[in-house]
């Protein structure tokens, strides 16, 4: 007999497993990694995230979406457990990111640059930047921003991975995108790649 | 309720208040038609002309657009260890 008895998993599914996920690895430990914001919890959560899996593999519907699956089992995994451990991050307050429109930031805040300044903007900051915007996001937009933007995700899939309806998903998404234009706003003044008056008070120069 | 920043955003957008409102429904729809997700060809019809019209919506469009962009590159920082893997396998292999 195959030695897959512990898990019950029939011979041809183990096979299957052991083709098929692997390489979704990468995007998940990206994905993990995003969600807990540390390299330890992202390691754990993914090596949870297999045997839970592993031992289920057998209710996967065989020709349905693989990677939004796992990416479901990991997610329950992750609220279920590592985020009670977790802080959220405060860095940007509700009401901040409601009245926020960095179109208008950029207009108002007659910048040192004379040509198209939301794309030098945007240039300047680097891929640490951004991963610190993403992370200083509240965790259900972070969540949101992750599976879709990164990820490529749909908005049908996010909604079976995050367990709620369509509408949730998209408010959550859209609200976390203007978070994260905020955040880069914010983080583009603390490096000084915007003039102007401290970080994070929502207000440009009026003029 | 005073809300300077909403209400000048909007100033140039157009003289008329109705096309405040549409600004404000385009912008709403505008992740929709960016993620490809289901619009009817109407909506995106109007979100096209919109786009074209006014000046400020084009630009928030076209900010939305390249943040999304940068945060999707931002994949390429997910490699999963080698030992990971590895640790990962040899369950997989005990069952």
């Amino acid at each position: 007999m195959p030695d897959s008895k512990a898990t019950g998993l029939a011979e041809e599914d183990r096979q299957r497993f052991q083709d098929e996920v692997p390489p979704l690895l990468d995007s998940l430990y990206g994905g993990a990694l995003r969600m807990t914001r540390n390299p330890a919890d992202a390691e754990d959560l993914v090596q949870e995230t297999m045997l839970r899996a592993y031992r289920s593999f057998d209710r996967f519907e065989s020709g349905t979406n693989l990677k939004a699956w796992l990416f479901r089992i990991m997610t329950n995994a992750y609220i279920n457990t590592y985020r009670k451990k977790q802080r959220e991050p405060q860095k940007l307050s509700t009401d901040e990111v409601q009245d926020f429109d960095l179109y208008q930031e950029l207009k108002n805040h007659d910048t040192q640059f004379t040509e198209t300044p939301e794309s030098l903007v945007l240039d300047a900051l680097v891929d640490t930047d951004i991963l610190q915007a993403i992370e200083d996001l509240p965790d259900q937009f972070r969540l949101a921003v992750v599976l879709s933007d990164i990820e490529g995700f749909s908005y049908a899939e996010m909604a079976e991975i995050m367990d709620v309806p369509m509408g949730t998903v998209m408010s959550r998404l859209h609200r976390g995108r203007k978070a994260l234009q905020k955040r880069l706003w914010d983080i583009a003044r603390d490096r000084g790649i915007v003039k102007g008056g401290p970080a994070g008070d929502g207000q440009g120069p009026r003029g | 309720m005073a809300r300077p920043e909403t209400d000048r955003a909007h100033e140039d957008d157009s003289e008329q208040g109705k096309m405040k409102e549409y600004c404000r429904t385009t912008l709403e729809l505008i992740h929709l038609y960016l993620d490809g997700e289901i619009l009817s060809e109407l909506q995106r019809q109007e979100i096209r002309v919109h786009l074209e019209e006014c000046g400020p919506c084009y630009e928030r469009f076209g900010l939305q657009r390249r943040v999304t962009v940068i945060v999707s590159r931002q994949r390429r920082h997910s490699s999963c260890p080698q030992e990971l893997r590895a640790r990962i396998s040899q369950i997989l292999l005990e069952g």
